[in-house]
């Protein structure tokens, strides 16, 4: 077994093995923050993967100014939030728009993909529940709540990686929490778990 | 009821330890005395608490995981060994004409443009001095040079203070120290967090927060939290509060027009000096790469493995050490370069306004002055215009570069489609 920092350096002269050992070590945690952001499994994969290309193009940019652990969090996190807001452009369509069709306009159907409450009951997993709610945040609250109630980081490192203030991080925390809070209370008084 | 509505705004925040002392205190206050806020936050809580548990739990990546990683980790490696020339000549092949390209061009050359030609149209201080004199009421033009000079960002002594600090007391330590190349005084910028809170008592709310949003943007700062609502159902009046974050440099600026927005009821200010914590954490910052260093070095050299096992412990607490230093500096610079300023607004009824005569007192003459100053002004900008026109003529010459690219470029890329 070689060190941490070993590995670093050989994976910084292009030693493909070494990293794949850095890989093993941190492939779970790579993979459950990017499944927290996603919520499916497919984009967690793809984008955990991302996540260590990326760590490898940039090697030699990593330091040692934190842990490689610190370092590659923050890789998955940046390459989800670009996904998230991804997105949200694309997916960003008006609900209630008129939709010109031959035979006249109509108005616009969406299939609502927030998962059924039938649904919700089979996941008689709590955690898988948790999740649940988390994915049916918008990707503004998704990112807020994953950052600092799941990763633990900061309001200011969170501003920094998103980009905001410091207020926005606290209303949108604020919003999100309550937002979750009530979802779990109203989904308690029908009786959906425990 | 109100009160409530402004806590739980708070909860999230207090959860986490990161409040204003006064908010905190507030929070506090409210929470000994109100069983719908206590459940509120325990709610809050409780519902953090089950996200947080989140962390614990790792999940497995699919079996696939490392072998579909390691594919494009190859592929990427081959693509790292591609010269640069070749990468040059890969950007041009990929480069695909946009349709927003040439809008951002001109976006580009319109930047640049337009402040130029700004600063050639607009009258610049001295014609205005000279029209002052010339035959326009002074008093306008008075306060248009007042708003000039805060334009431009003039700092106030007393904001802005450094002062020096001498490593050795006695003067004979200051030589020796000066023999030895090092510099006898550090010059450090006092560190001050300044926290501001004004009550104040208006007669249209809505006006005066439209006024303190453009007040802050004039001064760079911005609006943290802006609360709002009907204290008064009968008489639908608002209230609200305010918190904003403006440079510090013009805390005092900003305090003194806030208070001129309607009457003020209390004011504070409050400065917290912390400066020597900021050298504090400094040199200890430094102390601790220091160790890093000396610790990486020690294991660079070969041991038992438990001495190597207890050198990457150290390293792990000392780098965590760093990190949380780094950190506390970061926060100090962010609260000292802005201050914080807590405005609460408060609407009152609008005494019954007065028909005023004194409005019309002079009007002819008034009226001689505004047409003598816009035919001035005409004048002057029709001159200017000529000036402007000079200047424009190199930056036409590089519109038309610019243009003759895009078409180069539009062409190349029609070119490759057909």
């Amino acid at each position: 077994m070689f060190s941490e920092g070993e590995l670093v350096t050989r994976s910084q002269q292009g030693d493909l093995d070494a990293f794949e050992d850095l890989v093993a070590r941190y492939e779970r945690k790579v993979y459950t923050i990017a499944y927290r952001f996603m919520g499916n499994h497919e984009d967690a994969s793809d984008l955990a993967q991302e996540a260590f290309l990326k760590a490898y193009q940039s090697i030699n940019k990593f330091r040692g100014d934190s842990s490689f652990a610190t370092w590659i969090s923050r890789i998955v996190v940046n390459v989800c939030k670009d996904e998230l807001r991804k997105n949200k452009r694309n997916l960003q369509i008006s609900l209630d728009e008129q939709v010109w069709l031959e035979e006249g306009t109509v108005e616009k159907q969406v299939k609502d993909t927030r998962p059924t409450p039938e649904q919700v009951y089979e996941q008689n997993e709590l955690k898988d529940y948790l999740q649940s709610l988390i994915s049916g945040l918008t990707p503004e609250y998704r990112m807020v709540i994953v950052l600092r109630d799941i990763q633990g980081y900061s309001y200011e490192e969170i501003a920094q990686i998103l980009d905001c203030s410091l207020g926005t991080v606290k209303s949108r925390l604020n919003r999100a929490r309550k937002l979750l809070r009530e979802k779990i209370i109203s989904e308690q008084k029908r009786g959906g778990w425990e | 009821m109100r009160e409530c509505s402004e806590i739980q705004e708070l909860l999230s925040s207090y959860i986490d330890d990161f409040l204003e002392p006064m908010e905190k205190e507030k929070v506090e206050k409210h929470l000994e005395n109100c069983p719908q806020c206590q459940k509120e936050l325990a709610e809050l809580q409780q519902t953090v608490q089950m996200f947080a548990s989140l962390n614990e739990e790792e999940l497995i990546p699919p079996a696939s995981f490392r072998r579909e990683l390691r594919e494009k980790l190859e592929k990427a490696q081959s693509k790292k060994k591609v010269g640069f020339g070749e990468k040059v000549a890969g950007f041009f092949n990929n480069f695909k004409l946009k349709p927003w390209m040439p809008l951002a061009m001109a976006a580009v050359l319109l930047i640049v443009i337009v402040p130029v030609a700004m600063m050639g149209l607009w009258p610049s201080g001295t014609t205005n001095k000279e029209m002052a004199t010339d035959s326009v009421a002074p008093e306008i033009y008075n306060s248009a040079d007042g708003e000039a000079g805060m334009r431009n960002f003039s700092i106030t002594s007393d904001n802005y203070k450094t002062f020096k600090l001498a490593p050795g007391a006695s003067d004979a330590g200051v030589a020796q120290e000066e023999q030895a190349g090092v510099p006898e005084t550090v010059e450090i910028e006092r560190k001050i967090i300044k926290t501001g809170y004004i009550n104040l008592e208006v007669d249209d709310y809505k006006e005066t927060t439209g006024q303190i949003n453009t007040l802050v943007e004039e001064m760079q700062g911005y609006i943290v939290n802006e609360h709002t609502y009907v204290y008064d159902q009968e008489l639908s009046l608002l209230a609200g509060n305010v918190t904003l974050r403006i440079p510090e440099e013009r805390f005092n600026e900003a305090l003194n027009r806030m208070e001129q927005l309607g009457t003020v009821l209390n004011r504070s200010v409050n400065s917290q000096d912390v400066t020597e914590e900021y050298v504090d954490v400094q040199s200890r910052l430094k102390a601790m790469r220091l160790k890093e260093e000396r610790l990486l070095a020690l294991l660079g050299k070969s041991g038992t493995l438990g001495d190597v096992l207890a050198v990457e412990n150290e390293l792990a607490k000392t780098r965590a050490d760093i990190e949380a230093l780094e950190g506390r500096i970061k926060y100090l610079d962010n609260r000292t370069e802005l201050s914080t300023i807590n405005l609460e607004i408060r609407e009152t009824l609008t005494p019954v306004k007065k028909i005023k005569t004194t409005g019309l007192q002079g009007v002819m003459h008034r009226f001689q002055e505004s047409f003598i100053k816009s035919i001035n002004t005409i004048i002057i900008g029709f001159g200017n215009f000529i000036v402007a026109l000079g200047a424009f003529i190199p930056y036409i010459i590089l519109l038309i570069c610019g243009i003759g690219l895009v078409m180069i470029l539009w062409r190349k890329y029609k070119n490759r489609k057909s």
